[in-house]
Parts: C-alpha cells; structure tokens; sequence
C-alpha cells in the first residue's frame, strides 16, 4: 500500500509540475515526498488578489484513503482559516474526502475557498464574525493581511504609495475607535485585542457595546 | 468472352477474397473459419460467427402462444452462424453464396435456433440481394461481407424483419423451450457479453491514476463509476478496519459529498452487496463488514442492543414484532431508572411470585426485556444483562451496589464489615468495592467533562472547536453548551439568535483564548477543523 501511496504522490507531483494553467505549485521541502508545500496565487476579484499563498501538506499513511493534512503556512484572513495556526476548516479535508480528489484538485479548491467565504461554518470566530458585521471592513483588513504576509502588492492609492498597514488595520478596526479608548489611557495593544475580541466595528459601535468594552478594558 | 480474360478475372477475383478475409480477420479474430482448401481450387469456404449487439439496450418482448409474455431490457443477442462459399469469380461478378444460415441458443447447439426459419430464410434472401445492390452503385460487384456484418451485427436487420413493436423487439420462444428457459438463456447470455466487454475495455483509475484493463477492475452498482480492483480493495480494506463502513461504496467526489448530506442511517444503505464486497476484500473482511453493519445498526436503533458476552459481542434484535404490539414505550427503554432499582431492591431477599416488585407491569410486558443473541444463542436480560432470569425475577445486579453501600456504610474493621466478608468472602467485597469507586468516578467525571448526544445520549468530550457537534454514531446536531438539538440545515442559528442562552457562544471564551495563545505562541499545528474533534465514550454507560 505505501508503494501504490508513492507512486501516487509522485506522479502527482510530476502532472502538476507539468501543468502550467492552473498556477498551483506543489514542491518538496526535503527529500521526503510525503511533506510538501503547495502553493497558488490569490484569486482574481477578492481581497487576495495579487498574494501568494504556501499550504503546508503532510500526506497520511494511509493517502489517498485517508484526507491529506493541509494547513496555510501563509497568514491568511479568512473565516473559514485560524488567523493564528492556519487550519482550516474545509469539508473535503474530512468527511466529504474522497479517494479520487488530488493534492492539485484540493489546491484549487484551498482557491475558491478564499473565493466563497463559508461565515456560517467558521474556523475562526473573530474573524468570522468580523466578516458578518462590516463587510467592507472585512475587505480591507483582508488586503491588508495579503499584502503583510502574502507579497500582495501594495493598493495605489492616492498619495499613499506603499504605506504600510497601521496595527488597527490589520485588526480591521477603525483608528477613530481605538484612539478613543487609548485616550483614556488604556493601553494600545489591550485596547485592540479587546475590540477584536467583542467584534466593535461598523454597525456594533454603538453605547451598549462601548460600556462592554470599556468593562472589559477595566477588568 | 476469352479463356484469358477469365483467368484474369479469377486471379483478381482470388487476391480481392484474400484481401477481404485478411481485413475481416484482423477485425473479428476468432469469430472467422477458413475452411481448409486442400487441393487449392477456386473459391473459399468460411464460416462467420456473428455476433448481435444493439446500440442501446433494447426491451424485448417474449412471445407465447399462451398466457402472459414476459419482457427484459438486453443489448446484446446470441450470434447468428453462417457459412458462406466465395465463388470463383465473387466478388466482380458473382455475389457470395449463402450456404446455411443458423440462429444456434448459446447453450447448446441442439436445442435449435433462437429465430424461426422463416425469419431465417428472409436474413439469407436479403444477405443475397445485398450484392446485387452494391453492384448496381458500383458499377461492378464488390465484396459484400463487411456490409452483411454490420447489418446483422448491430441489429438492422431486426429492423428490416419487422421484428419491432414500437421500441420492444419481439421474439417467439423457441419450440424446443420453456419460456422461462428461453428468457434466462438470453439474459444470461446479455450479461456474459457485457462482463466480456467490460473486461475488454481499458480504464483510467482515478485513485491510482494508472490504465487498467476492465479485468482487473470493479464497476460500482448504481453510479457506473469504475476503479481498479487494488485500488478498491485498498480503501474498503481500510473503511473496514476503521469501522468507517459508509465509505464502503463508490469513493468518487460527487458519491461521497452526496453521501456526507445523508443521515447516518441511510448511509449504510450502500449499493454493494455482500458478493461484490467480498470478491473485493475477501471473506474474511466482508464478514467482517457484515458484522459491524449489523452493529451500527444496533447503535443507531434504540431497539437493538449488543450481545454482552465478551467474546460475542454481536447485534441483538429486538423480538419479533408481534409480541410488540401492546406496550409501552417506556419499557422498552435502555435506560435503567432509579425506583426500577430501589424497588426490585427492597424484594430482591425474597423473590417469589407473589412478591413482585412492580405488579403494574403484566408478565408478557415484562417478557420484553429477554433478548437471544443470533450468534451464539445467550438468552439475557436487557435491563441487567445477566443470563435469563424469567420474567418473574427481578434483576439482580442491582444487589452489588446495595451490598457494597451496606459494605461501606460500617466503620473499618468493625463487626459487621467483619459478618459480610465471612459471608461474602473479602476479596470479593473488596473487587466490588474497587468496582464501585472506580463507576463512581467514571460517572462523575462523565457529568462533568461530557455532553450528551441529543440523539442516542452517547457522551462526548469536545477537545477543542466550535460548540457545534455532530455526533458520530447517529448524526445528529446539537449545541455542546446546552445539549440542545440543532437543525442540521441552519446550524449557526442557534448561536445567532440574539436572547438565545447561546447566543454569540458558538465559541467558548477559553477557546478563543486558546487561539491567540497559539498566535503568541508561534502557531502550534492542531488537527482538523471545528466540528470534528471530540472523543466518543462508549460501552461505559451504554445498555
């Protein structure tokens, strides 16, 4: 069986070397053809245009009867990834897996993924409820993570060329909003993980969560 | 016309036969006789054997002179035989001669033709005219047998016999057979020809992603899909071993995503059967596979129970459904209560027909706990699990933790501890006291760190995730948190239903906590994603 698992692995890896359409890579790290990193640009239309995203790939024993292990190695913000380990949270890496689906075909589905966000099926909260709350938000902050950690090229924008994303961009919260509250003396980081942490951006701003908040910061 | 000429004519007329026989070879190896020509003069005699196979699969209609017909959907039919003589001057100018023309029934050659002679005798006629008409288009006659095969063989001449009733095509029984004989010969005869040719046929593995020819491949019942037999071999195999027994069926994308959407009970209902399985895996892994179907089932119908013998451990089924008829739901429950115990304590000294504990229940209801095992014939107790008591004595498991609380309730080293291990021995008070604490603990550590199933109360510890379960023995959705249900359609309702307990809690604090630590911490790798991740507990608390 781990020789049918061999050759299969590396034919793979030969057809999708030769493939120069679908933009996925898939290499070796060392010589062991049973870790490997796959690799595929953002896709077009979405927040991760332009970044290039690395998944790490551990093939199991018993592959392909068993789903592969996939994980982003690049940061990616996303509802359906943990912005802190990347796992990520994908039928097809479970119970929907099936023998037939390659590392390639499971690649380009890592793609349109980030294509159709699933909020409702988070693997992280925060982010997932970020998304749900403010969209437009959401975007940015998500360009802001590709352009950090996945090479995407800086937006040119206005009289902003390469400006680099402040610390409550990449929290996807307003600087208006933190400012406030760093203003009372509290500090900047505490003040950003708890505004991550109780979703205040667009329509939850409001007086009710701002008492949250600032109960929060007190405790 | 001189001699000349005719020489001419019949050395071409002898290399264009050479010619057509050489082609008709390579197409149909095995299916042409050249009959042996020992003394070399003009002209050739073969036998053809061709076979008929329909474009699609076609209905046919059995005709009896009696009584009702009876129809099957074939694609393929018993090949026509004929011999045929290539004169000299064939194929410029002499058309092929018919010698004999035979319809024989695959399984004997002396049950007669599957087709009548008239019919026959109109196949020969028109295999005649055939030449004629070529010769016409052509100016000269040409060889005609590759027009009379495919003319025979993909069924045109059925067609042309007026042989179809609307899309069925008719057929009279042979005089020599039963009706029933004629119709298993051709469905048998259908389905050797389709094995035949699967077998023939060359096939991409998507799992190995190597060509295979069909011999050393499976066809999926159902879905049509096909993979190499290894292959398949390799992933039952392992569905078996892990117990994972719905992905013993057809492991292509779109099969298993529809069959990840069904109920866990209807995924068992899979489109293999037991002799596919085992030419697949072999016996002793298709008894295998028996084996445990039957105890998921058991699992996920509250009827069923498992055979407590150890050794034995197979499904039970409930009894015949007749003695089911007047009862009530409760009794048949797994779930021993409290006042069943205490009161079939308190009459446990003294068990005897007048003293029964609960007189409410009549005794055919109280039948209702007495299971056989299928496999090894152990006669039991639902409720206690113990051999067969009657319906008339209580259980008596209950006397352990009455014993042992008697047991424990005397101060150490103090007289009556003393009287109960004379009169019970002290090594076997102590086994049920180790016993006890260690249920004891179990129990209480199962309440506080486990959840129950809100479908078969199997507990389940979340190690990490969402608070969204989905149990895996029955399928069922619930809330981790509250125990609740949850609609598998909408799932995230329940924790975005503002006024909800669960409102907003689809994550627990502590686990939200966990992932920033992991950020802090440099990403420590966890398996999996939010649902899946939870350890089942079974066989402690099951009954």
């Amino acid at each position: 069986m781990s020789d049918a698992r061999l050759r299969r692995v590396q034919k793979e890896i030969k057809d999708c070397a030769k493939d120069k359409t679908s933009n996925i890579s898939i290499d070796m790290i060392d010589e062991s053809p049973f870790h490997l990193i796959g690799a595929f640009p953002g896709p077009p239309d979405t927040p991760y245009e332009g970044g290039y995203y690395e998944v790490d790939i551990v093939i199991p024993d018993a592959y392909p009867f068993q789903p592969v292990k996939m994980k982003f190695i690049t940061k990616v913000y996303h509802p359906n990834v943990s912005s802190a380990s990347g796992a990520i949270c994908l039928d097809i890496l479970k119970d929907a897996w099936s023998p037939v689906l390659t590392l390639k075909s499971t690649l380009i589905s890592l793609q349109s993924l980030l294509c159709e966000p699933v909020p409702n099926d988070p693997q992280d909260a925060e982010v997932a409820k970020h998304y749900l709350a403010d969209r437009n938000s959401f975007n940015a902050t998500a360009k802001h993570w590709a352009q950090a950690y996945a090479q995407a090229p800086a937006h040119k924008k206005k009289n902003e060329p390469g400006k680099v994303a402040t610390d409550a961009e990449m929290a996807g919260l307003s600087e208006e909003n933190v400012v406030g509250f760093t203003d009372m003396g509290f500090s900047r980081e505490q003040v950003i993980s708890i505004l991550k942490k109780l979703n205040y951006r667009g329509n939850n701003v409001n007086p009710q969560s701002y008492n949250a908040v600032l109960e929060e910061l007190l405790k | 016309m001189s001699d000349d000429h005719l020489d001419e004519v019949a050395a071409q007329c002898a290399s264009l036969q050479e010619d057509e026989i050489t082609v008709l070879e390579s197409i149909y190896p095995s299916l042409i006789t050249v009959h042996p020509n020992p003394d070399d003069r003009p002209g050739r005699l073969l036998t053809l054997t061709l076979p008929i196979t329909l474009p699609t699969s076609h209905q046919v209609q059995l005709d009896t002179s009696s009584g009702p017909s009876a129809s099957l959907g074939l694609s393929h039919l018993p090949a026509l035989t004929l011999k045929i003589l290539f004169p000299p001057a064939y194929p410029t100018i002499e058309s092929a001669k018919v010698i004999s023309l035979r319809a024989p029934l695959p399984s004997g050659e002396k049950l007669g033709n599957w087709l009548p002679r008239t019919k026959l005798r109109q196949v020969q006629d028109k295999l005649q005219e055939m030449w004629e008409e070529e010769k016409k288009g052509f100016g000269e006659g040409v060889g005609v047998i590759w027009k009379w095969w495919e003319w025979v063989g993909n069924g045109d001449f059925l067609t042309d016999l007026g042989m179809f009733n609307g899309p069925a095509l008719e057929l009279s029984i042979p005089p020599m057979l039963t009706p029933s004989t004629f119709h298993t010969m051709l469905k048998t005869y259908n389905a050797s020809q389709l094995h035949s040719d699967f077998e023939k046929t060359a096939f991409s593995c998507s799992i190995c992603l190597e060509n295979r020819k069909g011999k050393s491949c499976v066809q999926i019942p159902g879905c049509g899909c096909v993979f190499c037999t290894p292959c398949l071999s390799s992933c039952w195999s392992l569905a078996i071993t892990e117990g994972s027994l719905e992905n013993v069926s057809c492991p292509s994308v779109s099969c298993t995503k529809q069959r990840a959407l069904r109920d866990r009970g209807e995924q068992l209902d899979s489109d293999v059967d037991a002799v596919l399985v085992e030419s697949v895996v072999g016996r002793e892994l298709r008894e295998r596979w028996e084996d445990v179907k039957e105890k998921r089932k058991a699992e996920i119908d509250p009827l069923y129970t498992i055979c407590p013998r150890p050794s034995c451990q197979a499904a039970v089924p409930p009894p015949p459904l007749s003695t089911f008829v007047s009862f009530d739901p409760s009794f048949t429950s797994k779930v021993i209560r409290l006042s069943d115990l205490s009161s079939s304590t308190s009459s446990s000294g003294t068990a005897s027909s007048n003293d029964i504990p609960t007189p409410s229940i009549p005794t055919e209801d109280r039948w209702l706990r007495h299971r056989t095992c299928p496999k090894c014939s152990y006669s039991f107790c639902l409720y206690c699990n113990a051999t067969w008591h009657g319906p008339h004595t209580p259980c008596a498991f209950p006397q352990t933790s009455f014993i042992v609380s008697e047991y424990l309730g005397y101060p150490e080293g103090s007289e009556g501890r003393r009287r109960m291990e004379v009169k019970r021995g002290k090594a076997n008070l102590e086994r049920m006291v180790r016993q006890y604490l260690e249920d004891e603990a179990n129990k209480s550590w199962m309440e506080s760190k486990t959840s129950p199933c809100s479908g078969c109360g199997v507990r389940v510890e979340k190690s990490h995730g969402c608070n969204h379960m989905t149990c895996g023995r029955c399928n069922a959705h619930f809330c981790y948190r509250c125990g609740a249900s949850i609609n598998p359609k909408d799932p995230y309702k329940h924790y975005n239903t503002p006024g909800r307990s669960c409102f907003q809690k689809l994550f627990d604090q502590e686990e939200i906590e966990r992932f920033e630590r992991e950020a802090n911490g440099g990403g420590v790798v966890v398996g999996g994603g939010g649902d899946d991740d939870w350890r089942e507990f079974r066989g402690i608390w099951e009954w």
